[in-house]
């Protein structure tokens, strides 16, 4: 009875022990599957950025340029060129309306 | 025997292999010596420089904008990246082909380019900075071996020369780039910012790793100024005074527009002026001043104003006091006389303004007196700084009357003798436009932080120069004085106040007798003054006075103003 009851002590602990390596084994490959996964997101991850950092790049150089032109666009000098090839002329005098002293009202007519 | 041959052999063979063993050993040991202990700060600092970063952070300059009615503002002074050409030698085959082909592009001479090409073990040669779009682009389309652009940020004005004296530009100084002259260098710790400091690790194709440890200190950029000029008036500024200065050949001219009652400053302008963005092509250093504030000058009958302000103010004078000119005066062995040696006869004092009488303003002078005069020259700024924030402004030179001598004092009445800068004529003019109340000139409106936050400019008053009424009857007796003096002066339906100058330039121990400086002060409307308006020519030619070269000019500019700011007319003054 009670050899009967150590043998099967020994084959629990025995099982216990292949499940135990068993898990560690599982866990272990679990982890490095998930860590060449992560490891794996993290490059197509870093070659995105990279991607995206070019793409902001070129995009913040075409902003610059769109400025600059714009700057350009808008000096003195090339709105006094815009302004003589127009045939633009230039204000000389103002004539200010007088508006009568008093209160009065405009009617709509009817 | 067999056997004891073969245990030698075997023994021969342990030792040899054992010798072997620990010569190599020893090799390896004496090389790790060397890399590890006599060339550790070697090794230490090429694995840091391949592995860390240490790098200063550049902050962004602040930029300076101009405004327009409206409430817009426009860039004078931004950042832009431009590109940089340079060569690789060690990378180049065909030297002359390379030569050839870039030389024109960039204005460099083939000679100098292959000066440039002949050491095949130079890895960096600097060609040119700041390259166009256009040369940019041709040289990208060229595509030459071991030629390379690299992008650079650099200091641009998109205006070119506007209001060049008062930006300044971005200059090298010990190897760093400083704001210089003007608004650059008054504001150049505000502008630049704060550096800021990157200590991190790179991976293997340098790229900064901001994981892990690391120490950021961020840089600060700089702040944002907001300019009081208008870009609209500050161009028609510039383009009247060019065509005076080409008209009349003078040597040089200024003018500035201010609100007398603020003291902001509307326009200035010193002429000639310089390309900021190409500052190193200017020959003569001295356009990089502002003569408006930089420059002295004896200011001439721009100066009487003051002494009728000063004449008023003791109450020794009303604009009805009489006196009776007899065309000159004689002080000590001095003989003054009037311009054109002319005799006016009984005047008042409207008069001695209207006709620019100098008997007129020593009478007031003697008056007064010379300690009470010179307390009215010092108390309306002359002899100080004005406070303007602009670098390097001088306080002119009142020397002359501090002698105490009476030829001083007469001379100084007529502005002969005593040395001031146009800005500081300007701020006196606008004292008494400003019933009496000296203003501080500013040329920015607002401060802004890079985190939005804004510092506005308040008006400053430096103090009373003379009661609001005697500011008063001083300007009746201005605009008596453009109405019945400059004919030149045209402008229906407004009342202007105004005065002009024709000062003799000092050379030798006297006088040129043919050189003169020419200044034309006004403001506008005369009872509430929008805008004051000072001009000055130096050394004009063929022309004799300020009321013929400069009030033309004074009425196309306040004719502007009027319009710009819609100012009605008033009635018929």
């Amino acid at each position: 009875m009670t050899y009967y009851h150590c043998n099967n002590q020994s084959f629990a602990v025995q099982k216990g022990k292949i499940s135990l390596s068993l898990a560690i084994i599982f866990g272990l490959l679990f982890m490095s599957v998930a860590y060449l996964a992560q490891i794996n997101m993290m490059v197509a991850k870093n070659f995105e950025l990279r991607a995206a950092q070019a793409s902001l790049k070129a995009k913040q150089d075409k902003s610059q340029q769109l400025s600059v032109n714009l700057m350009r666009a808008k000096s003195l000098s090339s709105l006094e060129s815009a302004a003589k090839s127009l045939n633009l002329v230039s204000i000389e005098k103002i004539d200010y309306l007088k508006v009568p002293s008093g209160i009065f009202v405009l009617s709509q007519r009817q | 025997m067999i056997n004891n041959g073969m245990k030698k052999l075997g023994n021969f063979r342990f030792y040899t292999l054992l010798t072997f063993v620990f010569l190599i050993a020893g090799c390896i040991v004496a090389r790790l010596f060397s890399l590890q202990i006599i060339q550790h700060g070697f090794y230490t600092a090429l694995a840091q420089n391949q592995q860390e970063v240490l790098a200063k952070l550049i902050p962004r300059r602040g930029e300076i904008f101009i405004q327009e009615k409206g409430g817009a503002w426009q860039s004078l002074a931004t950042n832009r990246t431009f590109q940089t050409a340079f060569l690789s030698p060690k990378e180049i085959k065909d030297k002359n082909m390379v030569a050839e082909k870039l030389a024109p592009l960039l204005d460099i001479s083939i000679d100098k380019m292959l000066e440039k090409l002949k050491d095949p073990n130079d890895p960096y040669e600097p060609l040119k900075s700041k390259l166009d779009d256009e040369t940019t682009q041709k040289i990208t389309e060229l595509n030459l071996p071991g030629v390379h652009l690299t992008p650079e940020d650099w200091r641009w004005y998109p205006q070119g020369t506007l209001a060049s004296n008062i930006l300044g530009f971005m200059g090298m100084k010990d190897s760093q780039r400083v704001g210089q002259y003007g608004l650059e260098q008054y504001y150049q710790e505000l502008l630049a910012g704060k550096s800021g400091l990157l200590d991190s690790k790179k991976d293997a194709v340098g790229n900064w790793l901001l994981m892990g440890d690391y120490n950021l200190d961020p840089a600060q950029d700089g702040s944002s100024i907001y300019l009081t000029l208008d870009q609209n008036i500050q161009y028609l500024v510039e383009q009247k005074m060019k065509a005076v200065i080409e008209k009349w050949k003078a040597a040089s001219g200024c003018a500035i527009i201010m609100n007398p009652k603020t003291g902001a400053i509307i326009a200035m302008t010193s002429l000639p002026d310089f390309d900021p963005n190409e500052y190193q092509k200017t020959e003569n250093a001295d356009l990089f001043m502002n003569s408006c504030t930089q420059k002295l000058y004896e200011p001439g009958s721009v100066f009487k104003p003051v002494v009728m302000a000063a004449g008023l103010d003791v109450g020794k004078i009303s604009p009805e006091t009489t006196y009776t000119d007899t065309g000159s005066l004689q002080i000590g062995n001095w003989i003054i006389q009037n311009a054109q040696q002319k005799t006016y006869g009984l005047s008042t004092m409207t008069k001695v303004l209207e006709k620019s009488i100098n008997t007129g303003v020593i009478f007031v002078q003697r008056l007064i007196g010379g300690e009470t005069f010179k307390k009215y020259i010092e108390t309306f700024g002359f002899g100080e700084l004005t406070g303007v924030d602009m670098a390097a402004e001088v306080g002119g030179n009142l020397k002359n009357i501090e002698e105490n001598k009476e030829i001083n004092y007469a001379n100084a009445a007529f502005g002969q003798g005593i040395l001031v800068t146009p800005l500081q004529m300007a701020s006196a003019v606008a004292a008494i436009a400003n019933d009496g109340k000296l203003m501080r000139p500013y040329l920015v409106e607002k401060i802004v932080k890079p985190d939005g936050q804004e510092e506005v400019t308040q008006p400053q008053i430096i103090r009373q120069v003379m009661a609001p009424q005697n500011a008063g009857k001083l300007t009746a007796m201005l605009v008596s004085t453009v109405r019945n003096g400059y004919d030149k002066v045209k402008l229906p339906g407004y009342f202007v106040a105004g005065k002009t100058g024709t000062a003799q330039i000092a050379e030798g121990h006297g006088y040129s007798p043919t050189d003169t400086n020419h200044s034309f002060e006004g403001f506008a409307p005369a009872y509430n003054p929008k805008f004051l308006i000072f001009l000055k020519l130096e050394k004009p030619r063929g022309i004799s006075f300020a009321s013929e070269s400069l009030a033309p000019v004074f009425t196309e500019i306040a004719q502007y103003l009027f319009n710009y700011y819609e100012i009605q007319p008033e009635g018929q003054p």
